[in-house]
Order: C-alpha cells, then sequence, then structure tokens
C-alpha cells in the first residue's frame, strides 16, 4: 500500500506543474493586470506596485520565482488585500468549505443509499419509481435553481431559515440540501443499478434459500458488493463536493474557497487565483488516491499492484 | 436523428428471429418507453418554441417598457416583464435558443473530439495507448471549471469562446468511453471469428465496431446535452456567460433569483423551463440506453 501512495505521489508531481504553468500563463498573458483598472490610483503608483510585486519583470523570470516559491510551499502574497497571505487566507477559508461538503456528503450517502436500496429491493414498483423520480429531480434541477427556490419557499415564505449568511447549524441546513442533492440523487440510481446486479447472484439465492431474513441478506450480503460502484463514485465526488461548491457559496454568501476563488478572479488576484487552483487540484488527487485505496480494500478483485 | 436510423437499419444483427433489427427492435422499446416519449415531445415542442416562437409574438427581447416594469403574468404578457418591462416569454424563447445552440455546438465539438482520440487510443493499443489515456488522466486532473471561469473573466464574454471552453472539458470522458468500448470490443469472440473466415481489418473496424459504439454514443451524447446545458447556465448565473440584453436560460434564472422576493414569476417560469429541457433529455438518454441495449428485455 505505501509503495501505491509512493507511486500516486510521484505521478501527482507532473500533473500539479502541468496545472501550475497552464494557469500562470492564462493568468498573465491576458491583457490588463490587478492594478491597471483601478482609475483612482496615479500611474507612478501603479509601476511602483507592480515593482513591489515583481510585475514588471519578464514573464519567464516571474515564472521561475513563482514556481521556486512553490517548491517553498511558498504561494505569495494576496493583490487583493495587501496585508494578507494567500495561504493564510486559503487556511481560513478551507474548513469552512469542508465542513460544508462534507455535510453535503453524509446528507447525499444517507439520501442516496437508502433511496437507492429501496428501489433496488422492489424493482418496477411504485416505490422502485417514486424513488427514482425523486432522484431524477436531483439530477435535473442544478444547484443554481434549486438554491433560489428553496431559498424562496423556506426562507422568504415560510422564514423557517435566513436567507443567506453561515453561523449557526440552521444556516447549514438549506445550501447542505442544495450542494448534497445531486450527489444523493446520483448515488441513488448507481446504488439501484448496483443491487440489482448483486441481488440477482447465485450467492443471494443461496443465502435466501438456507433461510437467512431478507434484511439481513441485504444488509450483511448484497451491500458489500451492490455498493462498489457508489464507492467508487463517492471519492472523486468528495473532491468535487468541497472544491465545486461556487455557486452555492455565492448563493448563500459562505465565506469559502468557491467564493474566495470567485472574487479572486473577478478581481484578477493573480496569486490567490493560482494559489486556489493548485490547491483545488491537489485536494482532488488526494480524494482520488483515497478513493482508489478504499476501492482497493473492499474489492477482492483488484490489489495495490496495479498501476 | 434520421441519420442514426438509417445508420442502425444498416447494421441489422442477424437475431433469432427473422426481421427482429437491432434498429426496429430499438425504436419499439422506446415506443413503449412512455417517460421517453414523452420526454421526445416535450422537446420537440420547447425546439419548435424557441426558433418560432420569436416570429409569432409582437414584443421582441430588447424591447424595454420602463413604465410597465415587473408585470405579474397577464394576457399580453403571458409569463409577465422583467424589471426593465421586457416580455418574459419572448426572452426565454431567445434564451432557449442561446442555451440549445450551445448545448448542440458544445456537444458536437466533445463529441467529434472524443470519438477519434478514443477511438485512435483503442485500436492502436500497447503503448501508444497508455501514453494518450495517460495524458486523458493528466487532463482529468485540471480544476476545468476554474480555468473556463479564469479565461470567460480575461478573454471577455466570448458567444464561441463558451462552446470551445466546454467542449475542451467533455470530449475526456467521451474518449475514455469510446476507447473502453473499442478496446473490449477488439477483444470479442465475434471480432476473433470475423478474423478466422478472413475478414479485411477495415471492414471489422466498419461492420463490427462501429455499429457496437454508435449506441453508446448516441446514448452518450443526449446525457452530454444537458450536461453542457448546465455548464453553460452555470456560467451565465455567474454573470459569465452570454450577456444582457441578449438573453439565456441560466441569465434569466440569475436575474429571477435577484428580485425573487418582490417577482417570483421572474425565477420560477425560466427554471421551469430549463429543468424541463434537462429531464427531457435525461428521460430519453436513458430510454435510449434501454432501447439500444439488446440484453433488456421487454
Amino acid at each position: 500500500m505505501f509503495t501505491f501512495i509512493l507511486k500516486r505521489i510521484i505521478h501527482a508531481i507532473p500533473v500539479l506543474l502541468v496545472v501550475a504553468t497552464i494557469t500562470f500563463f492564462l493568468v498573465r498573458v491576458a491583457p490588463g493586470g490587478p492594478f491597471s483598472e483601478d482609475k483612482t490610483m496615479p500611474p507612478e503608483a501603479v509601476a511602483s506596485i507592480n515593482q513591489h510585486y515583481g510585475l514588471d519583470k519578464p514573464l519567464y523570470e516571474q515564472y521561475f520565482s513563482y514556481m521556486i516559491g512553490l517548491f517553498k510551499g511558498d504561494l505569495g502574497p494576496s493583490f487583493q488585500y495587501p496585508n494578507r497571505s494567500v495561504s493564510g487566507m486559503i487556511a481560513d477559508a478551507f474548513p469552512v468549505s469542508l465542513e460544508l461538503g462534507i455535510m453535503a456528503m453524509v446528507f447525499a450517502l444517507f439520501v442516496g443509499i437508502g433511496l437507492g436500496v429501496m428501489a433496488s429491493t422492489r424493482p418496477n414498483s411504485m416505490r422502485d419509481y417514486s424513488s427514482m423520480s425523486f432522484a431524477m429531480i436531483g439530477i435535473c434541477v442544478p444547484p443554481f435553481v434549486l438554491g433560489p427556490i428553496i431559498i424562496w419557499i423556506f426562507a422568504i415564505k415560510l422564514e423557517w431559515f435566513n436567507v443567506s449568511g453561515w453561523g449557526s447549524f440552521q444556516d447549514a441546513v438549506l445550501p447542505v440540501v442544495t450542494l448534497g442533492a445531486i450527489y444523493a440523487a446520483n448515488i441513488a440510481r448507481l446504488g439501484r443499478g448496483g443491487m440489482l446486479e448483486v441481488l440477482s447472484q447465485d450467492y443471494i439465492r443461496t443465502a435466501r434459500a438456507k433461510g437467512v431474513p431478507e434484511y439481513k441478506v441485504i444488509i450483511k450480503h448484497a451491500l458489500r458488493g451492490g455498493l462498489l460502484s457508489v464507492v467508487s463514485y463517492v471519492g472523486p465526488a468528495i473532491a468535487g463536493v468541497i472544491t465545486g461548491s461556487f455557486v452555492v457559496e455565492s448563493i448563500f454568501q459562505i465565506p469559502g474557497l468557491g467564493r474566495l476563488f470567485v472574487l479572486a478572479a473577478f478581481n484578477r488576484d493573480y496569486t490567490m487565483i493560482m494559489g486556489t487552483v493548485l490547491f483545488f487540484s491537489v485536494m482532488i488527487l488526494i480524494f482520488n488516491t483515497l478513493s482508489d485505496i478504499v476501492q482497493i480494500l473492499i474489492d477482492p478483485k483488484r490489489s495495490f499492484r496495479e498501476g | 436523428m434520421f441519420w442514426i436510423k438509417e445508420k442502425l437499419s444498416s447494421m441489422s444483427i442477424d437475431a433469432e428471429e427473422p426481421g427482429n433489427s437491432l434498429s426496429k427492435d430499438a425504436f419499439r422499446k422506446l415506443c413503449k418507453n412512455k417517460l421517453a416519449l414523452f420526454g421526445i415531445f416535450a422537446l420537440s415542442f420547447l425546439v419548435i418554441f424557441s426558433i418560432l416562437g420569436p416570429y409569432l409574438m409582437t414584443f421582441n427581447y430588447y424591447q424595454q417598457n420602463l413604465s410597465l416594469g415587473a408585470a405579474s403574468p397577464s394576457f399580453t404578457h403571458l409569463c409577465g416583464t422583467d424589471v426593465l418591462g421586457r416580455d418574459l416569454l419572448v426572452r426565454m424563447a431567445y434564451g432557449g435558443r442561446v442555451s440549445l445552440a450551445v448545448g448542440l455546438c458544445a456537444t458536437l465539438v466533445s463529441l467529434t473530439i472524443g470519438v477519434v482520440y478514443g477511438a485512435v487510443s483503442g485500436y492502436l493499443g500497447g503503448r501508444i495507448d497508455s501514453l494518450m489515456m495517460r495524458f486523458v488522466d493528466i487532463m482529468y486532473a485540471l480544476p476545468f471549471t476554474m480555468l473556463v471561469i479564469v479565461l470567460m473573466v480575461w478573454l471577455g464574454r466570448n458567444f464561441i469562446l463558451i462552446f470551445v471552453a466546454i467542449g475542451a472539458i467533455e470530449w475526456l470522458t467521451m474518449a475514455r468511453i469510446v476507447r473502453d468500448e473499442v478496446y473490449s470490443i477488439k477483444k470479442k469472440e465475434y471480432i476473433e471469428a470475423a478474423r478466422a473466415i478472413g475478414l479485411p481489418g477495415w471492414k471489422i473496424i466498419l461492420r463490427h465496431i462501429i455499429p457496437n459504439l454508435l449506441g453508446i454514443i448516441v446514448v452518450y451524447v443526449t446525457l452530454t446535452i444537458p450536461r453542457v446545458m448546465m455548464i453553460e447556465a452555470f456560467l451565465s448565473f455567474l454573470g459569465l456567460g452570454i450577456q444582457p440584453p441578449m438573453s439565456s436560460w441560466g441569465l434569466l434564472i440569475k436575474d429571477g433569483a435577484q428580485v425573487m422576493e418582490e417577482y417570483p414569476w421572474m425565477l420560477f417560469f425560466p427554471s421551469f423551463v430549463f429543468s424541463l429541457t434537462l429531464f427531457c433529455l435525461n428521460f430519453l438518454g436513458d430510454g435510449l440506453r434501454d432501447a439500444l441495449d439488446p440484453r433488456t428485455k421487454e
């Protein structure tokens, strides 16, 4: 297992280098800079700020100094908030996104597996159809539609929750549902498919023939095999749920990483964009590796020896 | 869709019963799937509404009526008007054109790149295959949504750029699916049998590999279009996609969300149309997948 992880880390290095290089040039090549839009500043002041941040040097020099900084773990200062470092701001915002993401994933797993198992135990029944229609709603109503609509229903009309904000547990309910809905839907569909396949296998028939009660057949015998596809989905989905909350964080005004990134993109905060993009890439790589490890542990057909 | 039917009918598989070709079989299964049929009809209606609607209506998408302001639905404005007094129904029709066009074009871009890349990789196999797939893996690790956001902020909110950006994200999955499929078809017994009776390579590809790919491609296309439309709407929602006075469904949803407290219809109508379209496309995709899979029984 350790060689497996080591191998993954070695594979990750070129990926991160590519990400850093692409983002760097994408960000710099475009016309305009972080300070050129500010009309109130005299040009001399802009020039001196540019000099301070090294923006007046040739591009390749900036690139190499940034890359050297990266190897030292230094993401540089934020251009938008003069006294703050990018790493510091990410460290402040990440726990918020992490909390939101984990809650959304737990919600999605509970709802998704519940619906999926419910549907698979009685295929083509009313129960199957209603849980699968529920899942279809989750897939077809994207967060930027679901978010405003549940705000309108539960916060404006019923006044059960605040419209936006991030403080108490209550504030988390609507964003968690908005963010988790699509994952719950996908898990439900995958779970149903996997369970159906497993439930038709011989060993399930054997278990039933031996007189094992139905709930035990499902929990002890079928779930492990039936949820394999769910596990392989959940790993990358966790990365997605933690990193892909731009819309939800913007709608609910949550001070997380997604909002930080969107604001940085609008403000042309070079170092902040680079920092968040790299951070997101690292998260995606870590969660993909973790999900591979979990899959290998529960799937007897796979082993750590493969790539 | 006619070309698909034609292609499907030309690749009839000799089944046990005479005349039971894959296309006929698939068509019959599809007709029995009520949800898929509903999807086809609702989708056709939406497409016709988007294309012809603006010609039949008296308003246009940029005509403002400031004294009217945001009016609730009435007989003159069936879906009401927005804050600037523009007719919402017309703006939804125009938005439909944009959203559907983006969906189709970007899907075609990703389809072309993905199928060619995946087929080449899968057919050649060996070292070239693993190298090409390694490249796809690396691309997968890039946070594309973020790069697209950066691109949109920087290079202006360009219509064509949206196609290219979305197409560039989506081809990766297509390439992987096609590659895996080609790779596994190559090893099937009937390909071996075809080789054994001395069929030339190009005939094997044409008669045995491509027909087997077609189903998966058709299904994948119907499932990619809603995803692509969602990305476009997502960009428009963040204010990075289509710019006013042009309209797209994402943009209308964004406008509606900002004033939903006072004028809820501005959120509801576009949200409904957008979700309905996604529903239809997903139903159709699922229906086609079941219909084209020879293993599913009626």
